[in-house]
């Protein structure tokens, strides 16, 4: 290609890049909120990496959508069932996380966490 | 033969029945749990003689490996499931008494999701599977220390769930990158192609995958969340996590590192990480006040003396480090169940409250006592045995640095020892300061006294003990291969 | 069925029967004494079956582990029982009305438990199983009777299981060099050690029984240990319980290893092992015994001097001679019978007068007669005096040193004596002689069962003085069992090359020097008794209020002289262990911040060097 930068190697640095940058968010805000979605931007980076790691140029879905489809013209499903998976896990911790948050917020009055430091030593 | 599968999928069923009857069955589903966990016991403990002669593998939803997932169920996994049922249910009856409020069910369902959590990453044979009962384990973690509603509880579990999440983000990486490399999540035929993976690549995997177990494994420095998560968890959850949780996360690096990834050659920088480890964990509850923070860090200095001994590549070790997981996991069970009542009692977590309790509640007083002895590996308790098997197969090698690594480790014990003993003192000193405060009840008891017979009669079947866990250690060194699954 | 297993599971019967009867202190004490007279029986007539040998019906790493009798432990056996028999008997009065006597009762068993499983183990894990149930029960019986007991009794604890850290490194550092932990083993297979690894390996057992021996710079958990706890435990603790550590000495130094093997240890000309050992054992002598002279409490002063008497033993077990290594042993036994004794009798005026305060007390002679007498021959004993066994023990170790030319030693030996004759003479002047405090004149002397132990040990300490070949006999066949040579003795004493000691005629000129003064003192001036008060000093009648003889703060100029050294050295070096631990576990404890951001920063971090780290190893 002459170059260009094959979309596997684009989906692999961009994931890096969203992991890298959601733990850089989770080490330097001290909001939990923030927190939590710096984890959750690096969830989706690492289920980039999982879809990336199945992809095949110019194959189809993993659907046997019409007759006369091949499984060899066909992508990994195997990773797209990982990422679905774990979607849905990183929804649930997601949700459990929140609700946590804000449960704690109630005891606190805070989302500080230089401020939640009741437990330290 | 029976199915090993029954071990996931009991209490996984018995958790949404428990959800589904809590209406009109209200607090006597913890009855249900009751059941669920007898059956896995019995499930795990009619497993062990045939895993022993041969390994099983069961095949899910009828798609074979190593396309399809399946559970493979070797002697560690045997051993292991027993483990986690029996000290499961030793704690489930602890908790009858001890967890109280109306919804009771969401505990009861939550800790069979540990429970199922525990068991699927010990039997599981496919990396990503793993992955997810390690989320399975870890969320129902994160709520059942916060299952108080108490500030420090949410706050505990808080941390741990971020802490938790790196962890998992890392771990999915590692199944990322295996299935990109080695084109398979199967873990015997992961074994077999690992080798074939660029050794840059097969470092990254390793890395990613240590890193994110390590964190729930509690290995230094990732085990930050440890101190506050078990300190401030019902005291029932706090022995299921450093009884068995921990230990679980651990026999997962330790199996990968061994028998799937075969890369023993890190084993010397795992085992200065485990004496730091260790060094870390005793030091820091040297001054604690708060009874359990000292158990929790107590726990890290364990999983340091754990992790050693299983990193000094040798059956010997491995089979130390198993007879050492069992000490620890009943010895400290005793040790936060009691504490669980100690404070129930008393309304303090402090150390200093608890002076002359020994009167008032002698025969936790005396549990607690034979928890710690056995703990600190003094004879004639199990942990004795455990600890001199380990000391053993570190001076067998004969290297100079597990040489001065066995002094240092003899080192912690002596702070752990300091530590507790003071603990004792307080708690058996004759001005006591406690008045009015009840013995526990009678099925708490039960159960600690259950733990404390595996650690007085451990010694008395130690062949057989060392018998099934010599079978795991040989079990583990072995690198795992496709051709034994099928 | 082996002996030695009946001996353990009479005593463990003790533990089990006391437990069970811990609301009854009247089966407790009867019980007790059944217990403990049945084991002295059955250690006495042990004799018969010295070289058995029992096996236990399982193995530990592959290898049997078990008990055997030899003299050596035969020797320690007696004594241990013995004299727990006589602690048990004094006790059944002395413990009456007492908080704390169930588990005085109990402990005692499981101690002497303890003891008799170290004593009589043919193996390393055996010998380390019953010591550490030893030490913690030792760390039972300090840890009760006194308001800083617990105190005391935790420091004890912090140097015991650093000893048995240590200890237990020896063990499986042997099993890994020898692959065997079975004593007779190692001692086969010894020889083809390097000199270094055995240096390094006899150091690491010397040290761990130097700390319950109280050898001179660990030693400073002893007196505050033994002196906190009740008197009683006291005599136990100092007669026989920190004497296991010289047994442990002994078995290692001439039974495992072998006096051959560690004379090859040699560190530049004569400066060998023993010799390193003998200085400290000089130390233990002289720094403990001057630190006793100015203690003021009775029990702490011969606490200091049962550190200071230990130094005895070990110099002479140091001189390596036939003449010294008896001198040892037969001095555990000597300092035995007659500190027990000593401390039996403070025992009994502690428990008529509720003190061992020595400001204190003063005068009892004419009140508590036999505790005067027991108190006599104790102390005469201890300082080394004709015509009472320490005499001829020490006379032993004395001529071994000059004999085997260590002139320095034995002088630090007779410097140590001359404390040791200072320090007894203010305990008897303090207690019996002198004014008697107005308080104490209806005190009276103790019941039988309290004395008959005295008189029992009053007749030892006498009898081995004037017939030390009762005992010679015991430690020839220890020292032939332990492929030394024997000293030749006869009944009233010893007949070497270099020399001969006949005790009889040594008591005879004594006992026939004090019958001479006696005559001379009846012949003398006509004499009157009056009461202490009808008496003047500097032209004043004295009264009530006035101390009219010094035994205040007897000897406090001493203390100015040591202590600061004492106080600079061990204490400050303890305190800054104590310190430094502290300071360790302060800063450790901070890495974990409470702070989430932090932690997560730890985890990635981790995963970097992890990174750098395993790039390089692989």
């Amino acid at each position: 290609m002459n170059g260009v930068l094959s979309i596997s190697t684009v989906l692999n640095f961009g994931s890096a890049g969203l992991i890298v940058l959601g733990l850089y968010i989770v080490f330097t805000q001290k909001n939990l909120i923030k927190m939590v979605i710096g984890i959750d931007i690096a969830e989706t980076g690492v289920n980039v990496l999982l879809v990336s790691t199945g992809y095949i140029k110019g194959n189809t879905a993993p659907i046997f959508s019409k007759a006369g489809l091949q499984v060899s013209s066909m992508v990994d499903p195997v990773p797209q069932a990982l990422v679905l998976t774990s979607i849905v896990i990183g929804f649930g911790v997601s949700a459990l996380a929140l609700a946590m948050i804000i449960k704690l917020y109630e005891k606190t009055g805070t989302l500080d966490t230089s401020k939640i430091r009741g437990l330290k030593w | 033969m029976v199915n090993p599968i029954l071990l996931i999928i009991v209490p996984l069923g018995t958790a949404f029945l428990i959800s589904l009857t809590a209406s009109f069955l209200k607090n006597s589903t913890k009855y249900l749990a009751l059941l669920a966990m007898i059956a896995n016991v019995w499930v795990s403990i009619k497993l062990l003689p045939e895993v022993m002669q041969h390994s099983i593998n069961v095949v899910i939803a009828g798609v074979k490996p190593p396309l399809g997932i399946n559970l493979f169920v070797g002697p560690s996994g045997a051993v292991f499931s027993i483990l986690i049922s029996a000290a499961g249910l030793l704690i489930l009856l602890y908790s009858f008494k001890y967890i109280e409020g109306d919804s009771q069910h969401k505990y009861y369902t939550l800790f069979l999701l540990l429970i199922t959590g525990s068991h699927g990453m010990v039997l599981t044979g496919d990396v990503f599977n793993l992955f997810v009962f390690f989320e399975i384990l870890a969320i129902s973690s994160y709520i059942l220390v916060g299952y108080e509603g108490k500030r420090n509880g949410l706050e505990a579990a808080v941390k741990y769930l971020i802490l938790g999440s790196i962890g998992s983000v890392l771990i999915l990486v590692a199944v990322a990158l295996i299935y990109q490399e080695a084109g398979t999540l199967n873990m015997a035929d992961l074994a077999d192609k690992f080798g074939m993976i660029d050794p840059s690549k097969r470092l990254m995997i390793l890395v990613f995958f240590i890193t994110g177990m390590g964190v729930e494994a509690a290995v230094f420095p990732l085990n930050s969340w440890l101190p506050d998560a078990h300190s401030s968890a019902p005291s029932s959850i706090s022995a299921m996590l450093s009884g068995f949780v921990i230990e679980v996360a651990l026999i997962v690096i330790v199996k990968f590192v061994y028998s799937i990834f075969a890369m023993t050659e890190i084993l010397g920088f795992l085992s200065l990480v485990a004496v730091i480890t260790l060094l870390v964990g005793e030091f820091a509850a040297f001054k604690q006040a708060n009874i359990k923070r000292v158990l929790a860090y107590s726990s890290i200095g364990q999983i340091g003396l754990i992790l050693f001994a299983m990193s000094l590549n040798s059956t010997g070790g491995i089979n130390a480090g198993l007879m050492q997981i069992v000490n620890h996991t009943a010895s400290k069970s005793i040790l936060f169940l009691v504490a669980g009542f100690l404070i129930v009692r008393t309304g303090s977590y402090q150390i200093s409250d608890y002076r002359g309790i020994a009167k008032k509640m002698p025969v936790s007083a005396f549990f607690f006592v034979i928890g710690v002895l056995s703990l600190l590996g003094v004879p004639p308790f199990f942990g004795f045995f455990s600890k001199l098997a380990i000391i053993i197969a570190a001076l067998h090698t004969g290297s100079i640095f597990n040489t001065v690594m066995v002094f240092l480790v003899l080192l912690g014990t002596v702070i752990e020892s300091i530590y507790f003993l003071r603990i004792i003192q307080v708690m058996y000193n004759r001005d006591g300061i406690v008045d009015s405060v009840k013995e526990a009840p009678f099925l708490p008891l039960l159960a600690i006294a259950a733990f404390a017979v595996v650690i007085l009669a451990g010694f008395l079947v130690l062949p057989q003990i060392t018998g099934y866990t010599g079978g795991v250690a040989s079990e583990i060194v072995r690198k795992m291969q496709m051709a034994q699954v099928f | 069925m082996s002996i030695v297993l009946n001996l353990l599971s009479i005593a463990l019967a003790g533990v089990v029967l006391n437990v069970l009867f811990s609301k009854s202190k009247i089966v407790q004490k009867y019980v007790s004494l059944l217990i403990f007279a049945g084991l002295t029986y059955f250690s006495f007539v042990m004799y018969s079956q010295v070289g058995e040998h029992f096996d236990f019906p399982f193995q530990i790493a592959g290898q049997s582990i078990g008990f055997t009798i030899t003299w050596l432990n035969y020797y320690f056996g007696i004594m241990i029982t013995g004299i727990t028999l006589l602690t048990v008997i004094f006790s059944l009065k002395y413990m009456e009305g007492k908080d704390g006597s169930t588990h005085y009762y109990t402990v005692l068993s499981l101690k002497t438990f303890g003891m008799l499983g170290v004593i009589f183990s043919s193996d390393l894990i055996t010998f380390f199983v019953f010591w550490e149930i030893m030490s913690w029960s030792t760390f039972g019986l300090m840890s009760t009777g006194g308001k800083d007991a617990p105190k005391s009794a935790f420091k004890y604890f912090v140097f015991a299981i650093t000893a048995s850290m240590i200890l237990m490194a020896g063990v499986v550092l042997s099993y890994s060099l020898f692959g065997s932990f079975d004593f007779a083993v190692i001692h086969d297979k010894i020889g083809s050690l390097s000199l270094p690894m055995t240096g390094f390996l006899l150091s690491i057992f010397i040290v761990s029984f130097s700390v319950e021996s109280a050898v001179f710079p660990v030693h400073s958990w002893l007196p505050d240990g033994y002196s906190n706890t009740f008197t009683t435990f006291t005599a136990y603790l100092s007669g026989i319980s920190t004497r296991i550590g010289i047994y442990g000495i002994i078995l290692f130094l001439f039974g495992i290893f072998g006096i051959q093997t560690v004379d090859k240890l040699s560190i530049i000309g004569k400066i060998n092992f023993r010799y390193v050992f003998g200085v400290f054992a000089a130390l233990t002598m002289v720094v403990p015994t001057f630190t006793a002279l100015y203690q003021h409490d009775a029990k702490k002063l011969i606490a200091w001097h049962s550190v200071g008497q230990g130094g005895y033993m070990l110099i002479g077990l140091a001189s390596g001679s036939a003449l010294g290594i008896a001198g040892g042993m037969f001095h555990v036994l000597n300092h035995m019978a007659y500190v027990v004794l000593i401390v039996f009798a403070i025992a009994a005026v502690e428990h008529r007068t509720g003190t061992t305060n020595l400001n204190k007390l003063g005068g009892l002679i004419k009140k508590m007669p036999v505790s005067y007498l027991a108190l006599l021959f104790g102390i005469i004993g201890l300082a080394g005096l004709p015509p009472m066994n320490g005499f001829v023990s020490k006379w032993f170790i004395y001529r071994a040193l000059i004999l085997g030319g260590y002139p320095f030693l034995a002088i630090a030996a007779v410097i140590g004596t001359l404390g040791t004759i200072l320090s007894v003479y203010k305990l008897i002047h303090n207690m019996f002689l002198g004014q008697l405090p107005e308080r104490y004149n209806n005190v009276k002397e103790v019941g039988f069962s309290m004395q008959l132990p005295m008189w029992i040990l009053m007749i030892v300490v006498l009898g081995l003085g004037i017939f030390p070949g009762a005992a010679m006999g015991l430690i020839a066949k220890i020292q032939v069992a332990l492929g030394l040579t024997a000293v030749p003795y006869s009944l009233h004493g010893i007949q070497t090359a270099s020399g001969q000691l006949n005790m009889l005629v040594v008591s005879a000129v004594f006992i026939g020097g004090i019958f001479v003064t006696w005559i001379i003192y009846l012949l003398g001036s006509r004499r009157k008794h009056v009461s202490q008060y009808n008496n003047y000093a500097a032209g004043n009648f004295l009264d009530k209020k006035v101390a009219y003889n010094f035994n205040y703060e007897f000897y406090a100029a001493m203390e100015h002289v040591i202590d600061p050294y004492r106080k600079k050295i061990i204490q400050r070096t303890e305190q800054g262990i104590a310190g430094l631990t502290d300071a360790v576990s302060e800063y450790i404890r901070r890495i974990y911040t409470g702070m989430i951001n932090t932690y997560g920063i730890y985890v990635i971090t981790a995963f970097i060097v992890t990174i750098i780290i395993l790039k390089e190893l692989i």
